[in-house]
């Protein structure tokens, strides 16, 4: 019953979409999804300002219970996968990642985004100041009890004119800062990183200094092991939760030729850096 | 003495035809699944029990491809499996998901949830849509299927499926953390047209380490199923 409905829901909000394609010349396109999710695509400015490159984001909203993915989606799930080149005056894009939470089903590592999430795109222009129409052809997953992949094609046309931020820019803005930046920018010390290369069960280990408040449940997303997620760290706090010793069980040895990406999150903050595997 | 015995007992089956063939004919309970999605390890464990525990159906698992990653795949995807849960998403107008079950080609459920494919498996049972009795055996590097006479008309399909699997969880690799899976469907076929009359073919053994055979009407709904030496009805 509730999935019939969903498959109404999607002609309706497709047929609703593509008709507001034609007029869409606004910060924000129609929301494309049905009652477990729902994504649309915005822009910073309601019109193209002078410069090269066009602040925009994919916003989306989960229903409650409904979850998506990460950039590296874990043990299950898909990334989102944007491709843009059915767009006009557009040559490309950067995705930005706003840091994932961590959800462990039947023993699955998945890192995901759930309630709402903006992922912010920088799009380079291909003429400043010509009229740009962005086309985003999107496929990803949201899943609950069931997972459902999703195919989304989102339009947006911006016009040039007086700039001036749009209603949606606050968005983009709150979604920027919950991106991982630099450890320092976070009040955070890499002390030291190393990978303990047993063959059977490598290890890596981070020790973290805080510079301001103590470490509250720190988390470490690892990039680069093989396809899944590791497991989240074990956590030694001390000096008052001033240092962190994080301890992750890696289910195989990292390549020696690529440093490992670590994405740590801890109480509202975040942050990416890297470690060399061996 | 035989012949009158055998005599007898079509009679019998010829007062209640319908309840004859329900009690012979497997109930096909097809999961769609992905060792990539999180929300499926318990309809595979569900899908496994009832490959062990039950008798009076045939449970397949069709591992689809749409749950593959960027340098992952699960090693039993394939796309027939993508494609025959398109075709179902299609006429039951529910799109794409996994876990999905499919009882009997008449109704796709969450595949998790037991209760509703438990009594989808009983209304199945009921309803006893059977066009035609089914045997299927193997013979040397071949298998005989044998269609009986009936009415209707539908396609016959050649499902080869591994019986059990035990692979890491998800995408994770000697992690030490595995999932056993049952009946894993590594290639399906259309092999022939069944248009009523009775009808034997002899196929290659498909890939896969057990075999089974389903006629399919032209509406999507199984009439008649066989698996491996299991035999077919009347």
């Amino acid at each position: 019953m509730a999935l019939a409905r969903f498959g109404l829901g999607v002609m309706l909000s497709a047929g609703f979409a593509s008709c507001a394609n034609v007029v869409a010349h606004a910060a924000a396109g129609a929301w494309v999804g049905d009652n477990r999710v729902a994504v649309r695509l915005i822009t910073a400015t309601d019109h193209l300002a002078a410069g090269s490159t066009l602040e925009a984001g994919l916003e989306f909203r989960f229903a409650r219970g409904w979850h998506g993915y990460w950039r590296t989606p874990g043990d299950a799930g898909i990334a989102p996968m944007v491709d843009w080149s059915g767009s006009e005056n557009i040559s490309r894009d950067e995705i930005a990642w706003p840091a994932p939470s961590r959800l462990v089903i039947e023993d699955l590592q998945n890192s995901v985004y759930a309630d709402h999430v903006v992922l912010p795109v920088t799009l380079f222009l291909k003429q400043a100041g010509a009229p740009v129409r962005i086309k985003a052809s999107l496929a990803y997953a949201a899943c609950s009890d069931i997972c459902v992949p999703y195919q989304a094609d989102l339009t947006l046309s911006v016009a040039p004119g007086a700039g001036g931020t749009s209603a949606e820019a606050a968005l983009i803005d709150a979604a920027r800062k919950t991106v991982p930046g630099t450890p320092a920018a976070a009040g955070i010390e890499i002390v030291a990183t190393r990978v303990e290369p047993s063959a059977s069960e490598p290890i890596l280990v981070v020790d973290l200094r805080s510079s301001d408040r103590p470490f509250v449940r720190p988390d470490l997303f690892v990039e680069g092991v093989g396809n899944g997620l590791p497991a989240a760290p074990e956590v030694a706090l001390g000096a008052g939760g001033k240092t962190a010793r994080l301890t992750v069980r890696l289910s195989s040895l990292p390549p020696a030729d690529r440093p490992l990406t670590l994405t740590l999150t801890d109480d509202g903050r975040a942050a990416e850096f890297t470690a060399k595997a061996r | 003495m035989l012949s009158r015995f055998v005599m007898s007992l079509g009679f019998i089956a010829g007062l209640s035809p319908l309840a004859a063939q329900a009690a012979e004919r497997p109930v096909v309970v097809e999961l769609f699944t992905s060792q990539g999605c999180s929300s499926c390890p318990p309809a595979d464990a569900y899908l496994r029990e009832l490959s062990t525990q039950r008798a009076d159906v045939l449970p397949l698992a069709f591992h689809v491809t749409y749950w593959d990653g960027l340098g992952w795949k699960d090693p039993y995807s394939m796309q027939a499996a993508t494609q025959r849960q398109d075709l179902y998403g299609r006429r039951f107008g529910d799109g794409s998901y996994t876990p999905e079950i499919v009882v009997d080609g008449a109704a796709g459920m969450v595949g998790s949830r037991r209760s509703d494919v438990g009594a989808a498996i009983e209304r199945a049972k009921r309803a006893s849509r059977t066009a035609a009795a089914i045997s299927v055996t193997k013979n040397g590097g071949q298998v005989a299927i044998q269609v009986g006479s009936g009415t209707g008309t539908g396609r016959i399909l050649l499902i080869g499926f591994d019986r059990e699997h035990t692979t890491a969880i998800g995408r994770g690799e000697n992690s030490g953390r595995t999932l056993t899976e049952a009946n894993i469907v590594r290639s399906i076929r259309a092999v022939g047209q069944w248009s009523g009359a009775a009808l034997r073919l002899n196929e290659q053994f498909p890939e896969g380490q057990d075999v089974a055979v389903v006629l399919e009407a032209p509406d999507g709904q199984i009439v008649g199923a066989a698996r491996l030496g299991t035999g077919g009805s009347t």
